[in-house]
């Protein structure tokens, strides 16, 4: 409860009642400004944004130009994010997530940037990469799907158009089942635009040229023929709803509609457009190129009109740090990066039989070993994405196909997973046969401790279950897994010949042992 | 003198618009039907508006002729004419006013037992009393001021009671004496009661005395005057000036400024007022011979002086309003539903209190709030102040620049600070004039959020004399656009889009072009539309062209501009589907209420803004719907009682002209309707019965 005491002139803090609803804090930390929400979770999950507050800062110019945030720049987002501070302290604010975009993550002194953060505020700020973006935009947009069931039977692309990039994500059945990051945006396609100084075709040519190049390189990637949907999120076409009177959570405009108001765009300078709109002037800037890719991609795919999303990032963080308040967990759409996954194994060529077996026999031994390892949703997600994926290495060569599988899997994306977590599902992959982990390892060594132990256990699980299953023929389908007396014991039913498996987990369940302090032994039931 | 505007003219004169509602003003001060220190009162008001006219209106015209501007723009008068004509309408009001208050004021404050005497009627001993007066508390604080060729004119300070005094001394020539008369001393002084009450003014007490001010000199002749300076634009607040991007290089201090009129007593000699006028740089027409009290301002404190036997009117106080509860229950009341005050008919007292129950109640995490003007040892501040003693986060916008109030605007900043609030002062080049509460307070199930939004300033006093609007609110859309308001206020945001609420500068007037061009859109021969909206003054060209399209298209615009209005309503082809009427009555119109019939689906808004460019472009402003149906309709019912008013309303013509509006079967006051329902809503008559409401028979055309 409060203290009426509280002396004149002492700070106003919040007076926190427990047991009210969490008061959690978003915050996001983009290419033209640092914004934040901060909301109340109900007790039925769902949420009541309290606060939606935005500072422009122009850091996506900074880092795409000159590759590092400049100290003035990192200055200005530590005020901002004090203020932010102040306010997330005066709610008494439980929870918080503050996520860094393209721009700190394009910088070449991100470390700097998020310790400055850090050290000045107590904010984490976590560099995500651009497929957690679209991953955490889409979240809130499916559920601001949910109430329309047409779209869960065509195919939707969802894109945006972001000042550095854009991030693109195939949705089929209300899934994504794949995503792709494409080096096009605003800011480039304004340098493009400047090249051409004022010349309205010349600029609308050079941007449909590009355009389609992206659309080719979209479709050479993604499983698609045709869609029925083409959904934009992000600020430009939020704008061009809002301009175009467009209504609801999926607002419609078409293509011509997009045209003119890009010419009536073109002709005010970005100052006036920012005076006319009262939006900041390096978002005037980016409208029009925006609009006229938006014109273009409509006429590409083809569709009728481009859909319009207002869910933001900043929503489907809310959505997270809700979901992990609630459930313990913070993982969004498994299926969808499982899916990922077994894309990938595809595009390998893996056996993708063998890849889900091992998948399902590694989640029963975390499970089994629960107690053991105190790992959660996250790892085990991981666990799964890296028993799917183990064998990718074997489209380079058979011969030290777990290394070829370390690099082809850091240089891949994979729908949901963030940097780290793909360097930990990559060295689990490398570990998943020949030598343990081992310090002199460049790649594992330079993990942080935790990933290592992460990496140690995870692949001790996976080493275990492809031993399992290793006539890749499924065999031994799922068996009843316990701890007991030192030993994990995987009783099988049945009476098939066992000899292959267990003469090799006897060779692979070194790891095993000495991470978890337990044998594994297969045994017939009856 | 003429009033009219070319014929092809398409807009009215602000400054001709404005002179008509303050001759209204005049008007009630001659209405013998008014308790005589009601009339007195609205004369004191008639002279105030007078000064703060040529302060800021008329010198803007001067400033602007002098620096070369000249509006030669479509439908434009020249400056230099519509001067003239101005110049020429306020010698005509000032006559009319000192006519009113020596022929009809004076008399009848006799009649009712209050006089103010000359030094030839006082008795030796009332005369002595005055003399003992003088010399013990008025001399002290006179400091003579010689005005000598060869040096600088003594300064005068603007609207300053000075005496100006030609004083000889044998065998030596002729000197000249400035005596400005203490402003902080009390303008009337009580003399004796035989037969009423008797007072003397300042002036005829000093005036006996001169000469003891000037030992060895004989005062040939003296004579008072009054002199009102040009204002500092930027400090502008009632008169707007659209003139300001032209003429700012010639912008003046308010307190140095150019002299634009010399107020002096119609028996001043040739040589003094010469003298004078040379000093002050002015030429004939700025000259104002005045037959009475000089500065009759003092009319409006006066009135107020509760013990004078004259007839006033009887008080309308403010009526508790039985649907708020009482106490603690406020809180709940207002999460449950909307409430809308109408002041001063009702009482301020729940807006006070939730503001004071804030302040103390541990559940509440922080307290925002604009303030524009604010009273004299305010409740508000209080509540503040208290609020941050006991933790809360309270943040106070507080505007320094609302004009006259900036010294006692600073002291209480101060005082805020020093408790540990958050005190802004204002956003840099714009003027906060919204007025906006809100509370955040932690209830068992999360975050509330109370608000009170209204078209009135957080000012005690002012709450009781101006009409005004307020609404209570726990809206979860309003509350939230507050929130987000003062994040851009504080800083802590960008602006970003609006769920229900404009503000200006950013999107007001855009906002408001929609909104009539919708209507305008949306109306057909069948079905035409209608906007109603009241405000204090109307003149934003782009609106009012917004407006004449409406009417193009068949919508019946009715509006209720108190003061200035550019829009000539009633041209054929122009404007034929607009009418404007004026109120002026014993409450100051103050409220803005925009009503658009939108195809029936009537949307209502209130606010802080009038329809000028300075509330638009230069202001922070805010507009808000009111979106309970019950108070939407009432909002519905307040309008057509104001445009129903034909005792106290006006009529505006095509060319100009406030004209009285055609007696229906019966007359109808707004302001006795408004206060007649207060009273009965108190007294359980028609509680929740709009039904009760007085019916009108002539429905406004």
């Amino acid at each position: 409860m409060a203290d009426a005491t509280t002396p004149a002139g002492a700070t106003a803090m919040a007076v926190y009642a427990p047991g009210g609803p969490a008061v959690l804090s978003v915050i996001d930390i983009g290419s033209s400004g640092v914004r934040m929400l901060v909301a109340e979770l109900k007790p039925d999950g769902s949420v009541r944004v309290l606060e939606d507050v935005a500072k422009p800062l122009t850091l996506g110019r900074e880092t795409f130009r000159t590759g590092t945030l400049s100290a003035a720049s990192i200055q200005k987002a530590v005020n901002i994010l004090r203020q932010y501070r102040t306010m997330m302290d005066s709610y008494g604010v439980t929870h918080t997530r503050a996520v860094a975009t393209s721009a700190v993550r394009a910088a070449l002194n991100r470390d700097t940037f998020v310790d400055r953060v850090f050290l000045a505020t107590g904010i984490e700020v976590e560099v995500i990469e651009g497929s957690q973006e679209t991953l955490l935009t889409f979240a809130a947009v499916q559920r601001a799907l949910a109430a329309q069931p047409e779209f869960l039977r065509e195919d939707s692309l969802m894109f945006e158009l972001g000042a550095g990039a854009t991030e693109w994500a195939l949705v089929r059945g209300g899934e994504v089942v794949g995503s792709v990051t494409y080096d096009l945006g605003t800011l480039r396609m304004r340098d493009l635009l400047r090249a051409e100084s004022g010349d309205r075709r010349a600029m609308t040519r050079l941007i449909q040229h590009n355009v389609r190049e992206m659309m080719n390189a979209v479709k050479r990637t993604l499983p698609f023929e045709k869609v029925a949907n083409l959904i934009a999120i992000g600020p430009e076409a939020r704008f061009a709803a809002r301009a175009l009177k467009g209504e609801g959570e999926l607002a419609a405009v078409s293509a011509k509609d997009l045209r003119a108001l890009a010419d009536q765009i073109l002709a005010m300078t970005p100052a006036e457009v920012a005076a006319a709109y009262s939006i900041p002037t390096l978002e005037a800037e980016a409208l029009a190129p925006a609009f006229l890719a938006y014109a273009e991609l409509i006429r590409l795919n083809p569709v009728d009109r481009l859909l319009v999303a207002r869910a933001s990032i900043r929503d489907g963080l809310l959505l997270q740090v809700a979901k992990s308040i609630q459930s313990g967990s913070s993982v969004f759409f498994p299926e969808q990066t499982i899916t990922a996954a077994l894309n990938l194994a595809r595009k390998y060529h893996a056996d993708e039989r063998h890849g889900l077996h091992t998948a399902a026999l590694a989640r029963a031994i975390f499970e089994a070993t629960q107690a053991q390892h105190g790992m959660g949703e996250t790892e085990r997600l991981l666990l799964e994405v890296a028993s799917i994926v183990h064998d990718i290495g074997n489209y380079v060569a058979a011969r030290g196909h777990h290394r070829h599988a370390y690099y082809l899997l850091v240089n891949s994306e994979v729908f949901g997973l963030s940097k780290m977590d793909l360097e930990i599902v990559a060295n689990v992959a490398r570990y998943h046969r020949k030598g343990a982990p081992q310090s002199d390892h460049p790649a594992y060594a330079a993990l942080p401790r935790a990933a290592r132990l992460t990496v140690n256990r995870l692949s001790a699980i996976l080493r275990v279950a492809d031993a399992l299953d290793k006539a890749h023929a499924q065999r031994i389908q799922i068996p009843r897994i316990t701890v007991e007396d030192g030993e994990l014991r995987i009783d099988v039913e049945g009476s098939e010949d066992l000899a292959l498996e267990r003469l090799t987990l006897d060779q692979k369940s070194g790891l095993f042992e000495e991470v978890f302090g337990l044998k594994p032994v297969l045994r017939e039931v009856s | 003198m003429t009033d009219e505007a070319p014929a092809e003219s398409r807009y009215l004169s602000r400054a001709l618009t404005w002179l008509g509602f303050n001759g209204r003003v005049l008007e009630e001060a001659q209405d013998p039907t008014l308790p005589v220190l009601e009339r007195a009162r609205f004369l004191g008001i008639f002279f105030s508006n007078l000064d703060e006219f040529f302060m800021i209106r008329v010198s803007g015209f001067r400033e602007a002729v002098e620096a070369g501007v000249d509006r030669q723009a479509s439908g434009e008068e020249s400056i230099t004419a519509v001067l003239a004509q101005v110049s020429q309408r306020c010698h005509g009001l000032a006559r009319v006013g000192y006519t009113t208050y020596d022929r009809e004021i004076v008399p009848a404050l006799a009649t009712g037992g209050v006089h103010f005497e000359r030094d030839e009627e006082l008795e030796p001993k009332e005369r002595a009393f005055l003399d003992r007066l003088f010399t013990r508390e008025i001399l002290p604080i006179l400091t003579p001021a010689a005005a000598e060729p060869g040096l600088p004119f003594p300064h005068v300070t603007n609207f300053a009671l000075c005496f100006a005094v030609r004083l000889a001394r044998p065998a030596s020539e002729e000197h000249f004496a400035l005596v400005q008369l203490p402003r902080q001393y009390t303008r009337w002084i009580q003399v004796g009661s035989r037969g009423g009450f008797r007072f003397m003014l300042l002036e005829d007490v000093v005036r006996r005395h001169l000469g003891e001010l000037f030992p060895g000199y004989e005062v040939r002749d003296s004579a008072l005057f009054r002199v009102t300076r040009d204002a500092d634009f930027a400090t502008d607040d009632q008169e707007e000036e659209d003139l300001v991007e032209a003429v700012k290089n010639v912008l003046k201090q308010r307190r140095s400024g150019d002299p634009v009129r010399l107020e002096i007593e119609s028996s001043a000699s040739e040589e003094i007022t010469e003298r004078l006028t040379a000093a002050f740089g002015l030429d004939e027409t700025s000259v104002y011979r005045v037959t009475g009290p000089l500065d009759l301002k003092f009319l409006i404190e006066f009135a107020r002086v509760s013990s004078l036997p004259a007839p006033r009117t009887p008080a309308w106080s403010p009526q508790p309003v039985p649907e708020v509860p009482a106490g603690e229950a406020i809180w709940d009341a207002i999460a449950e539903r909307d409430f809308l005050l109408f002041h001063p008919y009702e009482t301020f007292e729940p807006v006070l209190r939730l503001l004071k129950l804030a302040s103390q109640d541990p559940a509440v995490l922080a307290i925002k709030q604009v303030l524009y003007r604010t009273a004299p040892n305010s409740e508000v501040i209080r509540a503040l102040e208290n609020a941050a003693e006991n933790g809360k986060q309270v943040t106070a916008l507080l505007e320094l620049q609302a004009r006259f109030d900036e010294e006692r605007n600073a002291a209480w900043a101060r005082r805020l600070e020093d408790a540990g609030v958050q005190v802004l002062y204002g956003l840099a080049g714009l003027k906060t004039h919204a007025k906006a509460l809100l509370i955040v307070r932690r209830g068992p199930g999360g975050i509330e959020r109370y608000a009170h939004l209204g078209t009135g300033n957080y000012n005690e006093r002012t709450v009781l004399e101006y009409s005004d609007l307020s609404l209570l609110t726990s809206d979860e859309d309003l509350c939230a656009d507050l929130t987000a308001f003062f994040n851009v206020v504080t800083g802590y945001s960008e602006p970003l889009p609006w769920r229900r609420i404009a503000m200006a500068p950013l999107g007001l007037r855009r906002r408001f072009l929609e909104l009539i061009r919708r209507e305008t859109e949306k109306s057909t021969p069948e079905d035409p539309g209608q906007i109603r909206a009241k405000m204090n003054a109307l003149v934003d060209k782009p609106i009012v062209d917004a407006l004449y399209d409406a009417s193009a298209a068949g919508v019946k615009v009715l509006l209720n501009v108190r003061g200035s209005c550019v829009l000539r309503p009633g041209v054929k082809g122009l404007s034929e589907n607009i009418r404007v009427v004026s109120i002026v009555d014993r409450f100051l119109e103050h409220s803005r209420i925009f009503e658009f019939r939108n195809g029936g689906e009537t949307e209502t808004y209130l606010g802080s803004a009038d329809w000028m460019p300075r509330n638009l472009d230069r202001r922070v402003e805010l507009v808000f719907p009111v979106v309970e149906p019950a108070l939407r309709a009432r909002l519905g019912h307040i309008l057509d009682v104001l445009f129903a008013d034909n005792v106290k309303a006006r009529e505006l013509r095509s060319d100009g002209m406030l004209v009285k509006r055609a007696r229906g079967r019966r007359p109808i006051r707004a302001q006795e309707i408004f206060w007649d329902e207060a009273h009965a809503r108190t007294e359980g008559r028609g509680e929740g019965d709009r039904s009760a409401f007085v019916p009108l028979r002539s429905a406004p055309e």
